[in-house]
């Protein structure tokens, strides 16, 4: 190797990546050039100095954060369980907005079919069946035309009878009528019908929206108990994340630590289990090590049962109960 | 010199096929093996929290979605951080078109980033020292906005986070050489404008 190949070669030999044979022919030359070690003693002073600039650290607030708000996407891209009637609705939507065509008969058999699944849902989730969008006006139903109005909707219908005698068939439709309200977010009304729709609403999202709102006023008593109440009895795991993410502020609260300790125990979702150790283990109280000595005996999931190991840990208790 | 994520092959792999059929206790547990080093590289490229938190979230959706086409041609950790490459370069270009639009109509900003103030935690206790230590940790950021999106990354996962060279190609589907190409020219930039950098 001659000098003029030293300094495309310097920084590759530092990093370990020539091959064997270069390294041994860079160090033969590097024995008997004084000029090309002192390249290479220069080329170490440099990488020292680059090395001043320490490699970021990750702190653990960041990276709960992080994973927090990942696996809220994740569960929020789940396809949602959606009901019978709720995917009657959007069948329909699709058909306005998709280019099928309304054809009465089409119509006719699909109201029939709602009113029959409808029955067998005892109406449940009706909320989730609304027209969005403008249905052409005059649709006929067998003989019958129905006055669509703009903004008509529909939770359920309430009853069914045919004539025999001419055929005739009357429908009796619940008609929902959309309205638009808006104003502050403390504005009773609008409180009111966000502390509803988080628990009552069918669709995820929705619940979801409504926690958003609402996650900076849980000093407020009902939206606390609210919270608490989607956390341990929402079906959705992404708003259980959401609650619980939104009392992370009030860990002085027994309730909340109360209601935390529930999820460890209870939780069918080993990420909230984990999310509620990160919690409960920000403020440690001398109840904490007994529920996570009793986890780590009963929890089947090995990523928990290693978080309990590590908060018994930082707690100097022991991982085992006596 | 950061310690890489490691995991039990076989397991990896049952954690992966479960993460295939949309098992998201699988997946979270795959992002947890792997997610500290993904963020931790994400920060150091981008130098922003902000667009450190982005680029994680961005990365590991892409990686969720795609999960179904992973066919185990390359291992998972490779697979992982070339989204998360990928993902930090776009954004890194997507930076130095603001950049350079901000450049064009205000002079230059001399306001140290977060990195280069948060770089100062490990500083030793004698305020001189780290003030010093904390100017070079910042002359040392402004050297490494100079390289291009490819050679920072290149550079950034050599010296940084010390991967081997092939695997670094692997991940930014370059050559080896290319790579090394690469490293060399990030190398000359550096050392050109750290030039009267103390030693």
């Amino acid at each position: 190797m001659s000098c003029e190949h030293i300094p495309s070669q310097v920084s590759l030999y530092l990093y370990g990546e020539l091959a064997p044979a270069e390294t041994e022919a860079l160090e033969e030359h590097i024995d008997e050039c004084v000029s090309c070690a002192a390249l290479i003693e220069e080329e170490r002073r440099f990488f020292a100095a680059m090395n001043t600039r320490v490699s970021a650290e990750v702190s653990h607030s960041l990276l709960a954060e992080c994973r927090h708000d990942l696996m809220r996407e994740v569960y929020r891209s789940e396809p949602e369980t959606v009901s019978a009637w709720g995917r009657v609705g959007a069948w329909f939507s699709a058909g306005r907005g998709g280019g099928l065509p309304w054809q009465p008969a089409l119509i006719a058999a699909s109201l029939i079919a709602v009113f029959f699944v409808g029955r067998a849902t005892n109406g449940g989730a009706a909320n989730e069946f609304a027209w969005h969008e403008k249905p052409p006006a005059g649709t006929t139903i067998g003989a019958t035309t129905i006055p669509f109005q703009p903004e008509m909707g529909f939770s359920g219908i309430e009853s069914i009878a045919r004539d025999p005698q001419n055929n005739r068939v009357e429908i009796i439709v619940e008609e929902v009528h959309r309205r638009t309200i808006s104003g502050p977010s403390s504005d009773p009304e609008i409180h009111s019908l966000l502390l509803s729709s988080v628990r009552n609403a069918a669709n995820s999202g929705v619940r979801l929206d409504s926690l958003d709102v609402l996650r900076g006023q849980a000093e407020n008593q009902d939206v606390r108990r609210t919270l608490l109440g989607s956390m341990l009895g929402d079906n959705n795991p992404g708003v259980r994340l959401k609650a619980l993410d939104a009392l992370r502020p009030h860990m002085a609260d027994p309730e909340v630590r109360n209601a935390l300790v529930e999820v460890l125990r209870r939780d069918s979702n080993p990420g909230m289990r984990v999310y509620a150790i990160d919690m409960l283990a920000v403020q440690p109280d001398r109840g904490l090590a007994g529920v996570l000595q009793e986890l780590v005996e009963t929890e089947n999931n090995e990523y928990v049962r290693l978080q309990s190991r590590r908060v018994l840990q930082d707690l100097n208790a022991s991982v085992d109960r006596f | 010199m950061a310690a890489r994520p490691r995991a039990d092959p076989i397991s990896e792999k049952a954690l992966i096929q479960a993460a295939q059929q949309q098992d998201h206790d699988a997946f979270e547990h795959l992002v947890r093996l792997y997610d500290r080093s993904v963020l931790r590289v994400a920060l150091n490229i981008l130098r922003s929290e902000e667009d450190a938190r982005d680029a994680y979230q961005e990365a590991f959706l892409r990686a969720y979605k795609s999960l179904k086409n992973f066919r185990f041609q390359c291992s998972f950790h490779t697979w992982l951080y070339r989204i998360a490459t990928n993902v930090c370069l776009d954004s890194l270009r997507r930076k130095s078109v603001r950049k350079d639009q901000w450049a064009a109509r205000e002079t230059s900003d001399d306001t140290p980033g977060p990195l280069d103030l948060a770089s100062d935690g490990r500083a030793a206790s004698n305020p001189d020292q780290a003030l010093a230590r904390n100017e070079m940790a910042g002359r040392i950021g402004d050297a490494l906005d100079l390289l291009t999106p490819k050679e920072r990354t290149v550079f950034e996962f050599k010296h940084y986070e010390g991967l081997r060279l092939r695997l670094i190609g692997e991940m930014l589907s370059i050559s080896e050489e290319a790579t090394k190409n690469c490293l060399f020219r990030a190398h000359r930039k550096l050392r050109e404008a750290l030039k009267d950098l103390p030693r």
